[in-house]
C-alpha cells in the first residue's frame, strides 16, 4: 500500500501554478475588449443576441455583473469590433460601476490600503449558493485544489457554515 | 442520444383510464417510463407520457380536468411518483390516493410554503431527529435533510429542495428558441454538454435541420470530455468525504486536466458555447488533436496509477463496501436512471444510434448498488470514454466552429431528445403551436428522478454514512429545483 501511495506521490509531482499572476491558461474565454470607434449606424446585433442583457451601445459596453462569456456577441458582430481574450485577470474591481468594459483601457484594481493591511495572508471569502447552475461553486472549490492552491496565499473559500475552518 | 419527433396530431390520444391502463401495462411489460409531464391548454391539462422500447421512444397522451384529475398510478409503477407529484404541484392536478404527494421544487407562489414541508415522522420514545442544511458547510448548493434516527441508525432520510427559484421552463419560452444554447447551459452547470446537446436536438427536429454527422460527433466528444471531468470530482470528493487525501488531490488535480482539454477546444472548461442550434464552437486542428491525445494519454496513465491505491486502501474499501445499498429491483421500481442505475445493475444507457452507431461505446455495469460499486462504475466508465476518445481522436479528425441560422419551428410538432449525461439521462420535450411558436418546454434533469434514490439507500445505514452515500450519488439540485 505504501508502495501504491508512493506511486501516486511520484506520479503528481508538484502541481501548483507557479505563479497565477503570470499564468496564462490557454483557450480560455476572459477579458472582453472593444475596439474603438462607432458602430454602423443601427446595428444592434450584439444586444440582441446577449442572452444575459449585458451589453449596451453609444457607446459600447459589456457588463462583467451580467456577462456569462457566451462568445455570441463577438459571432455576430458584422464588424468584429468586440473580442472575449485569454486574460483572467483585469475583471474584477471594487465598484459595481467598475464592471463595465468599455473601449477605453482598463485601470488595474488596487486594494484599498487599510483593508490590505488588515486582511494580508488571511483573506477568507464566504459563500452561499441560493439561485445558480453550481458553476460557481465548484469553481469556488478548486480555488483549493492542488493546481490553484489559494491556501498557499493565506486565502481560502468557504461556507459561512464552517466560519472559523478551512473547509475541506 | 435517443430523439422523437412527430406532429402533435399523430400523437395516440386516448380516454384518461384508457391511457392509464395501457401505461401501467406497459410498464409492467417493460416499457420504461422516461418521463410524464402535463400542459395545460383549453380543454384542461394534457398527460404526455414517453416510454422507452429498445431504442425508440413511444408517446401517448391523454387530457383531464385538473379539478377531477385521475387516480394515481404510483402504486402499481412507483417509477412515476416523482412525475405525478411534479403534475400535482406545477398544474394543480388532483392525482387521488398518491401515497407520498409531496412538493417537488415548491414553484412560484408555493414559495411560501416551503416552512411547511410535510415531513415524515417516526413516532418513538427514543427516535430522534437530524437536520442538515439548507446552508451547508461546504461551498454546495441548498437543500434540506431530515434524518429519523434510532441512535446512529437512520430510519428514513426526507429531502427537501427546491430552495433555488429560477423558473427555468418559463424562461426558456421568452427569447426565440433557436438562440436558447447559452441559457440551457446554465441549467445545470456541471452538465452544460448533455442539456446543451438535448435542447440542439430537440431544436434541431423542431427546424427539420439535417446536422453534419461531424458535428454529432464533436458533441459526443464533449460530452465524454465532461464525464471524465465529473466524474474525477465526484471520485476527489469521495475521497475527500472518506479522509483519503490522496485520492482527494490526485483525481482533482485530474479533473482539471479534463476541464482544461474542453476549455482547448470551445473556450470554457464547462464546455460552455460548445454547442449551439444548428452548429458548434468546437475547433479541433492538428495541432489541438496533439494536445488532446497527450492530456488523454496523461489521464489514463496517471489515473490508472491513482485507482490502484485508491481500490486496494482498506480504509476505502472498509467505508465503501455495502454501504447505501440500492438494490436492482429498488432501482428498477424507482426508475433510477444513470450512473445509479447501472451502478445497482440496470443497464440504463442513451449512448446509442446516430454517432455511436459509428463509434460504438461500451456501456458499464456494476452488479452490487453500494457506495463502491457507485466508485467502481465511476472508474470503469472513465477509461471506457478514454478508449472511446481515443479511438476518436487516432483518426486525422477534425471539427470546426459552425454558426446557422435555422429555418422556422415546424408547427404543431413534438420533439424529444434523450442525451445520457454523466449522471443520467437528460430529457428535453419542446412543442410547437399552431403558427410554429414554442408553447412548451419541459427540462427533466436525472436528478429529479434519482433523489428518492439517495434517501432509500440511506436507510438502515448508520448517519455517518450520509455523507458517502450522497456523494456516491452526486446529485443536482439546480437539476431538480429548475
Amino acid at each position: 500500500m505504501m508502495f501504491k501511495s508512493l506511486r501516486v506521490r511520484l506520479a503528481q509531482g508538484n502541481q501548483a501554478i507557479a505563479d497565477v499572476r503570470t499564468a496564462k491558461p490557454l483557450g480560455f474565454r476572459g477579458l472582453p475588449t472593444i475596439a474603438a470607434g462607432a458602430c454602423a449606424a443601427g446595428c444592434s446585433a450584439c444586444v440582441e443576441i446577449c442572452p444575459t442583457a449585458a451589453i449596451r451601445t453609444d457607446p459600447l459596453s459589456i457588463d462583467l455583473g451580467r456577462c456569462i462569456f457566451c462568445n455570441e456577441c463577438v459571432e455576430v458582430c458584422p464588424e468584429a469590433k468586440l473580442a472575449l481574450t485569454s486574460e483572467p485577470r483585469q475583471m474584477g474591481a471594487t465598484t459595481r460601476e467598475d464592471l463595465i468594459v468599455r473601449a477605453e483601457q482598463r485601470t488595474a484594481i488596487r486594494a484599498n490600503e487599510g483593508l490590505a493591511k488588515l486582511f494580508k495572508r488571511s483573506l477568507k471569502l464566504r459563500q452561499v449558493s441560493a439561485g445558480g447552475c453550481n458553476g460557481c461553486e465548484l469553481e469556488l472549490n478548486a480555488t483549493a485544489n492542488v493546481n490553484f492552491d489559494v491556501s498557499s496565499a493565506s486565502a481560502s473559500s468557504g461556507s459561512p457554515r464552517r466560519a472559523t475552518r478551512t473547509p475541506s | 442520444m435517443i430523439a422523437f419527433s412527430a406532429p402533435v396530431s399523430e400523437i395516440e390520444v386516448l380516454p384518461t383510464k384508457a391511457w392509464a391502463a395501457q401505461l401501467v401495462e406497459s410498464a409492467h411489460a417493460g416499457l420504461r417510463p422516461v418521463t410524464l409531464y402535463g400542459r395545460r391548454d383549453d380543454a384542461g391539462v394534457v398527460l404526455t407520457v414517453v416510454q422507452q422500447d429498445g431504442a425508440r421512444l413511444q408517446v401517448s397522451r391523454t387530457t383531464v380536468d385538473p379539478a377531477r384529475g385521475y387516480h394515481e398510478l404510483t402504486s402499481s409503477v412507483p417509477a412515476l411518483h416523482c412525475f405525478e407529484r411534479e403534475l400535482h404541484e406545477q398544474l394543480g392536478v388532483r392525482i387521488a390516493g398518491h401515497p407520498w404527494l409531496k412538493p417537488v421544487r415548491f414553484e412560484g407562489a408555493d414559495q411560501a410554503a416551503m416552512a411547511t414541508y410535510p415531513f415524515y415522522r417516526v413516532d418513538g420514545k427514543e427516535v430522534h431527529e437530524v437536520a442538515v442544511g439548507p446552508i451547508h458547510a461546504g461551498v454546495i448548493e441548498p437543500g434540506s435533510f431530515r434524518f429519523m434516527c434510532f441512535g446512529e441508525h437512520v430510519i428514513h432520510l426526507e429531502i427537501q429542495l427546491g430552495y433555488q427559484h429560477r423558473g427555468v421552463e418559463a424562461r426558456l419560452l421568452e427569447r426565440d428558441p433557436r438562440t436558447l444554447a447559452p441559457w440551457c447551459e446554465t441549467i445545470a452547470g456541471d452538465t452544460t454538454i448533455a442539456h446543451t446537446w438535448a435542447y440542439a436536438a430537440a431544436i434541431e427536429q423542431l427546424a427539420g435541420h439535417q446536422l453534419d454527422p461531424q458535428h454529432e460527433l464533436a458533441r459526443a466528444v464533449m460530452l465524454e470530455l465532461e464525464r471524465i471531468a465529473m466524474h474525477l470530482a465526484g471520485l476527489s470528493g469521495l475521497a475527500a468525504d472518506l479522509g483519503f487525501l490522496p485520492g482527494a488531490s490526485t483525481y482533482g488535480r485530474l479533473r482539471t486536466t479534463a476541464i482544461n482539454t474542453s476549455m482547448r477546444l470551445c473556450g470554457s472548461r464547462f464546455g460552455r458555447s460548445a454547442i449551439r442550434a444548428g452548429g458548434n464552437g468546437v475547433v479541433l486542428d492538428d495541432e489541438l488533436r496533439d494536445v488532446v491525445r497527450a492530456n488523454l494519454a496523461l489521464l489514463r496513465r496517471d489515473g490508472a496509477i491513482m485507482d490502484e491505491c485508491f481500490e486496494a486502501a482498506r480504509s476505502v474499501r472498509h467505508r465503501l463496501l455495502g454501504v447505501g445499498t440500492v438494490s436492482t429491483e429498488l432501482a428498477t421500481q424507482l426508475g433510477l436512471v444513470g450512473m445509479a442505475a447501472r451502478s445497482a445493475g440496470v443497464a440504463i444507457d442513451a449512448r446509442t444510434g446516430g454517432v455511436y452507431a459509428r463509434h460504438a461505446l461500451a456501456s458499464c455495469t456494476q452488479a452490487t448498488g453500494d457506495c463502491w460499486a457507485r466508485a467502481q462504475l465511476r472508474i470503469a466508465e472513465i477509461t471506457a470514454s478514454l478508449d472511446w476518445l481515443d479511438r476518436v481522436v487516432a483518426e486525422p479528425v477534425t471539427f470546426s466552429r459552425t454558426r446557422s441560422t435555422l429555418a422556422a419551428l415546424a408547427p404543431s410538432q413534438l420533439a424529444i431528445a434523450v442525451v445520457e449525461g454523466w449522471r443520467g439521462e437528460v430529457v428535453h420535450c419542446l412543442e410547437t403551436g399552431a403558427s410554429g411558436e414554442l408553447v412548451h418546454y419541459k427540462v427533466q434533469d436525472p436528478s429529479l428522478r434519482n433523489w428518492m434514490g439517495l434517501a432509500m439507500a440511506v436507510r438502515g445505514n448508520e448517519i455517518s454514512d450520509f455523507p458517502i452515500c450522497n456523494k456516491s450519488f452526486d446529485l443536482s439540485y439546480c437539476g431538480n429545483d429548475l
